[in-house]
């Protein structure tokens, strides 16, 4: 599904390259849900913003459902963002102009779908976040939980191959983070593939399989013992 | 992404801030309208002039004095030419005319008028109608007779008795003196309301004819100044005229030379000049649309630096480069767009309000053309200056775009 091999980032600051990353290979299986952990600085941000395809790397190579990343256009990123990528940000990140369907239905606009199904399956992202009858709020009308669940809705609207959470719960406060957090445990057991970025040692406990990051480098890959895990069911 | 989303989303961008895009529109208006009514009033000037040319009927040419410097003096056309003219193949009529200024008393009042010398065929030619009396005939011309006709307003201004608000004309107008630069004339006629005017038989409302033999004794002229000859075929109307010109200047042994006038060549110049004008002055108003692009151009820019996180998000879920500059480009053409509506509005509703101000002496004529022309331009100018700030938009970093705060 999601393929790194030996990626390297450096960022040039004045006179002095930084390492984001640091020959970082990284594999996601259909179905998955991983959280990416590590201190601010520690490169989860740039490795999120390449496996999201809005970042270029220095070294490796990147497989997303087989295709290969690393030689495509700026337009085909777009379509690849479009296609098999849904971000959730920790701002939301929602337009304020825009109704909650509307910025529901923002994706399948730059997909080129016809009004009537872009009706559809925005009326369809939002019931599975339980807005169905929020849609036609603007986001300062919304609470902060019911704002993400739209940016999730969003996400899922264009039946993405994975889903990039980064800080989804960071501006929310634990009871709506735990609200959020169901929502994804919920979506991921319907198939869903989750990338979760986070520093919370409780909310990455929701996914199944933690990757720690420091200065560039992956320093663990552990699974989440199925005792210790958060959400669903239990 | 398909335009009409583009347009969509224009319009939300539009109603948000609807203070801020009425402010960036203003150039666009204000140039749109003053191009609007300058070409407006242009085309009715033109039309206007055309008009009265064009109620002489296009089968006349008239013959003119002109000046040769050979011979330092201009041919001469006397009363005794127009029967050898009237012999020249294709010609129908010839009328004479000679225009003098004077002042016209009656016995109640003084009035500086014009004094026209006609012919018979004068009437005829100009459809002009009589109302009272009876028109000047070849007699009176023959015989010299001080006998005149008025134009209505002319009767009026000498005769109208007040009889609460309207001038009323007295019965007995006919056969009553008046007093033309010192002779005594009798009025024999008064002509009714004019329909159209007469290009280049055009007279003043103040107008008194006369036998044109009258006129030459009286005013010490031994020539005419100028004559109209109607022909059968307008296409041949050149050659007849060249033909008069040599008659007449074999008959007066060559002392002058003569001009001939063609209403259509009048027409043409007159068209070319007012378009000439209508363009220029148009051109002088384009130059305020610059202004108003260039506003449009300042608030897009202030608006895609306002709108750099929205530009990231929308990059972020799969908008392209050429999405985004779509979007801001339909934006730019939709403000200048409906800047451009209420500019045409504005400059219909101020060349009527021109027009009916000045009592129609300004006339103003709006052609469905302009309109198309100026709302197309108005477009045209806010994408123009649109793309700078669109593609700056469209060229943005994602990842710098969602950071900005």
């Amino acid at each position: 599904m999601v393929k790194l091999t030996e990626i390297t980032k450096t960022y040039n600051i004045g006179s002095t390259d930084v390492v984001a990353l640091d020959n970082i290979s990284l594999s996601v299986k259909e179905g998955e849900f991983v959280s990416i952990m590590g201190a601010s600085g520690s490169g989860k941000s740039t490795l999120m913003n390449i496996i999201g395809c809005l970042d270029s790397f220095n070294k490796g190579s990147y497989h997303i459902d087989k295709i290969e990343v690393t030689r495509l256009s700026e337009n085909e990123l777009a379509d690849i963002r479009n296609q098999k990528i849904g971000f959730v940000f920790q701002n939301f990140n929602l337009l304020s102009k825009y109704t909650a369907r509307q910025n529901v239905e923002l994706p399948m606009i730059y997909a080129s779908l016809s009004t009537s199904e872009r009706r559809r399956r925005g009326q369809e992202a939002l019931q599975r976040v339980g807005l169905e009858n929020r849609a036609k709020h603007r986001p300062n009308e919304l609470s902060g939980g019911e704002r993400q669940r739209v940016a999730i809705a969003r996400a899922l609207v264009n039946q993405p191959s994975i889903l990039l959470a980064d800080e989804p719960t960071g501006n929310l406060d634990s009871y709506r983070s735990k609200e959020i957090m169901e929502i994804f445990t919920q979506l991921n057991q319907e198939g869903a593939t989750i990338i979760l970025v986070t520093h919370e040692p409780d909310i990455a406990r929701y996914s199944h399989r933690i990757v720690q990051l420091l200065d560039g480098q992956i320093i663990s890959d552990r699974p989440v013992p199925e005792s210790e895990r958060l959400g669903g069911s239990r | 992404m398909d335009i009409r989303e583009s347009i969509r989303m224009a319009s939300v961008d539009i109603r948000v801030n609807k203070m801020r895009t009425f402010l960036s529109m203003l150039g666009v208006i204000i140039g749109i309208a003053s191009v609007i009514i300058i070409v407006a009033i242009g085309n009715g000037l033109k039309f206007k002039i055309l008009d009265q040319f064009s109620g002489l009927g296009a089968n006349s040419i008239y013959i003119l004095r002109n000046w040769d410097p050979k011979t330092q003096r201009s041919g001469e056309i006397s009363l005794d030419d127009l029967d050898m003219i009237r012999e020249v193949p294709g010609v129908t009529d010839v009328a004479p005319q000679a225009q003098w200024n004077g002042e016209v008393k009656s016995t109640i009042k003084s009035i500086p008028m014009e004094i026209r010398g006609v012919t018979e065929d004068f009437f005829g030619i100009t459809g002009m109608k009589i109302d009272k009396g009876r028109l000047l005939s070849d007699i009176d011309n023959d015989f010299r007779q001080r006998v005149c006709v008025l134009k209505r307003e002319a009767a009026l201004s000498l005769f109208s008795v007040e009889t609460g608000k309207r001038a009323v004309l007295p019965d007995d107008v006919v056969g009553k003196s008046i007093n033309i630069n010192g002779n005594r004339f009798t009025v024999i006629g008064v002509l009714g309301k004019e329909e159209a005017s007469m290009g280049f038989f055009w007279s003043g409302p103040n107008t008194v004819f006369i036998p044109v033999r009258v006129l030459l004794r009286m005013a010490q002229m031994d020539t005419l100044p100028s004559i109209s000859v109607h022909v059968q075929d307008v296409s041949k109307s050149k050659k007849i005229g060249d033909e008069i010109v040599a008659k007449l200047k074999e008959k007066h042994e060559n002392k002058g030379d003569y001009r001939v006038l063609n209403p259509d060549d009048i027409q043409k110049e007159i068209t070319t000049a007012m378009n000439i004008f209508t363009l220029v002055i148009g051109a002088i108003g384009a130059l305020s649309l610059l202004v108003g692009g260039i506003g449009i151009m300042n608030i897009m820019l202030a608006s895609v630096a306002e709108r750099t996180r929205e530009i990231g998000i929308r990059k972020a879920i799969g908008a392209k480069r050429r999405d985004i500059l779509l979007q801001f480009l339909v934006e730019a053409g939709t403000i200048s767009g409906l800047g451009g509506t209420l500019g045409i509005l504005l400059g219909i509703a101020m060349a009527k309000s021109i027009t009916i101000l000045s009592t129609n002496e300004i006339p103003s004529v709006i052609l469905p053309s302009s309109i198309l022309i100026a709302f197309l331009f108005s477009v045209f100018v806010g994408m123009f200056f649109g793309v700078y700030p669109s593609s700056k938009a469209a060229n943005m970093n994602p990842i710098e775009a969602l950071r900005y705060e």
